[in-house]
């Protein structure tokens, strides 16, 4: 049953290789990414309401600055997919966990958003 | 079989771990059907009534994701409690009849196949639709 179980689970480039881990780091791998999915709703909730709201900002840096925070936002599902996948590989294969190397452009990018915004006030 | 009233209630793992997933799928979810709820408010004065049918596709995708969340949470539970009522199949540490029978791959109970990568993969493409319906709204398409 357990190997029948294993075999149906999807993806097959996660579940086709190595041994079942602890379940309690399948958990944290799947917090993990949950965590990631609800990052990108909050750029991207940015992203919108600075658009929607206005606040008085120079509008050509308000639309950059929201701009920024959008893309940022669509970039965040990836890195929550493809980390949670390459993660749960490596705790299957018992290797070294994986970086996420989306987290410092995002991070660069929440960054930028800020300084779009500082300058908008600035220059409204 | 075994599983006396102590077994029932003591929670699988200390650190409630299951039970932190399931609450993080939980904030996860609601916060996709409050995006879509958005989405429903914000997308028909630009894309025309198509938008109806797309966020209330997005509203139904996240409340499928609460519910397909909260049955895998019931799975995972299930299930653990199960491999530990095989593990050690006396229940708890109380009668030592038949104590140290279990073994085996039943004996690790930590080890067994529980979650999927499917509602993950269908949350992310939904997280990504969201950003894709933000970007239109930032660009104001007509």
């Amino acid at each position: 049953m357990t190997a029948e179980d294993r075999d149906r689970r999807f993806p097959r480039r996660v579940y086709g290789t190595g041994q079942e881990p602890d379940v309690r780091f399948s958990l944290a791998n799947e917090r993990t990414f949950l965590a990631w999915v609800r990052t990108s709703l909050a750029l991207v909730a940015g992203g919108v309401a600075l658009e929607a709201l206005g606040l008085g900002l120079q509008p050509g840096l308000r639309l950059t600055a929201s701009l920024v925070l959008i893309v940022a936002g669509i970039a965040a599902p990836v890195q929550a997919w493809v980390g949670w996948a390459r993660t749960e590989r490596a705790l299957r294969a018992d290797r070294p966990l994986p970086s996420a190397p989306l987290a410092l452009p995002l991070g660069i990018a929440v960054a930028v958003a800020g300084v779009l915004v500082l300058l908008g006030v600035v220059l409204a | 079989m075994t599983e006396g009233p102590a077994s029932a209630v003591r929670p699988w793992d200390p650190g409630l771990q299951p039970e932190r997933t399931a609450l993080a799928w939980r904030r996860t979810g609601l916060a996709l059907t409050v995006g879509s709820l958005i989405g429903l408010r914000v997308l028909p004065p630009l894309l025309g009534p198509a938008a109806y049918l797309l966020a209330g596709l997005g509203v139904v995708a996240s409340l499928a994701v609460l519910a397909a969340a909260h049955r895998r949470y019931r799975r995972v539970h299930r299930l653990l409690l199960a491999a530990r009522v095989a593990g050690r199949s006396g229940g708890d540490d109380g009668d030592g009849a038949g104590s140290g029978a279990g073994s085996g791959s039943t004996s690790s109970p930590a080890r067994v196949p529980t979650t999927g990568g499917a509602l993950p993969a269908a949350t992310a493409a939904l997280a990504l639709a969201a950003g894709l319906a933000a970007l239109v709204v930032a660009l104001g398409v007509r």
